[in-house]
């Protein structure tokens, strides 16, 4: 039995991420004005690439806690 | 002149409203649960992992002393000028003190784990500051401003004349730009 997942939280925020793209696409499609655009450029543009790099840095470390967990298990028995 | 509101669908904008809470209450949740695996972790390596491997090793010495008690009765069993090969006895003693020395580097494998591991999550509860600051700062920030600009549409919306200018709603941040 794995002592712990990082992969499930992970692919669940994955999934959150994917959510709220699919629905500001909603919203472009009956919002376009400048108001909209600003809105886009500093508030939803960052987010991706936020939650992008906290998934690269959960990815780094699920990698080492595998790892960790590998190699201190009693593989004699 | 303010440009014209476009605006089609105001549910939409509401909708999205209440995706963007759903999406922070989903997105710290999961941070949350990987803190907690983290945590989980750390505990496993130190004081799970050491405990196991101290008790092995424990066990270990034992087995080897039980192993060479084991040989040298049996190499007493000489009779007349027959001395006894013993072989299953060298081969328990081998293996006894194989596992033990597996068992002792272990423990030292384990201790160089809590190292890396401590410093691998320090690292990432850094990278976890920035995610923490959109969660905790800037989303209540954005629905906040949705909110205003939802009241701003909808009074533009229930204006009769529809010629008449929209308002126009920014954040705190482009008010004070726009200000200086």
């Amino acid at each position: 039995m794995k002592v712990v997942d990082l992969h499930t939280p992970a692919a669940q925020l994955t999934d959150a991420l994917v959510q709220l793209d699919a629905a500001w696409g909603q919203v472009r499609l009956s919002w376009n004005d400048p108001a909209r655009h600003h809105f886009e450029d500093e508030h939803i543009a960052p987010i991706t690439p936020t939650v992008r790099m906290t998934l690269d840095a959960i990815n780094r470390l699920a990698e080492v806690l595998g790892r960790a967990e590998r190699e201190c298990i009693d593989e004699d028995r | 002149m303010n440009a014209p509101a476009n605006v089609h669908s105001l549910e939409a904008v509401r909708d999205f409203r209440g995706s963007l809470i759903r999406f922070g209450e989903q997105a710290t949740d999961c941070l949350d649960s990987l803190h907690g695996q983290v945590h989980r972790m750390i505990d496993w390596l130190e004081h799970d992992r050491p405990v196991y491997w101290q008790q092995q090793i424990r066990r270990g010495f034992d087995r080897v002393a039980e192993a060479r008690l084991g040989l040298q009765r049996c190499q007493m069993r000489q009779v007349g000028d027959h001395r006894p090969a013993c072989v299953e006895e060298k081969q328990a003693l081998r293996r006894a003190k194989a596992r033990l020395e597996y068992c002792q580097k272990k423990l030292e494998v384990v201790h160089r784990c809590q190292r890396v591991v401590e410093q691998e999550a320090n690292q990432f509860r850094g990278h976890c500051g920035q995610v923490n600051g959109l969660l905790q700062r800037e989303l209540p920030r954005m629905t906040g401003l949705l909110d205003r600009i939802l009241v701003s549409l909808e009074a533009y919306v229930a204006i009769d004349a529809p010629a008449a200018a929209p308002p126009v709603v920014r954040d705190e941040t482009t008010a004070a730009q726009e200000e200086s």
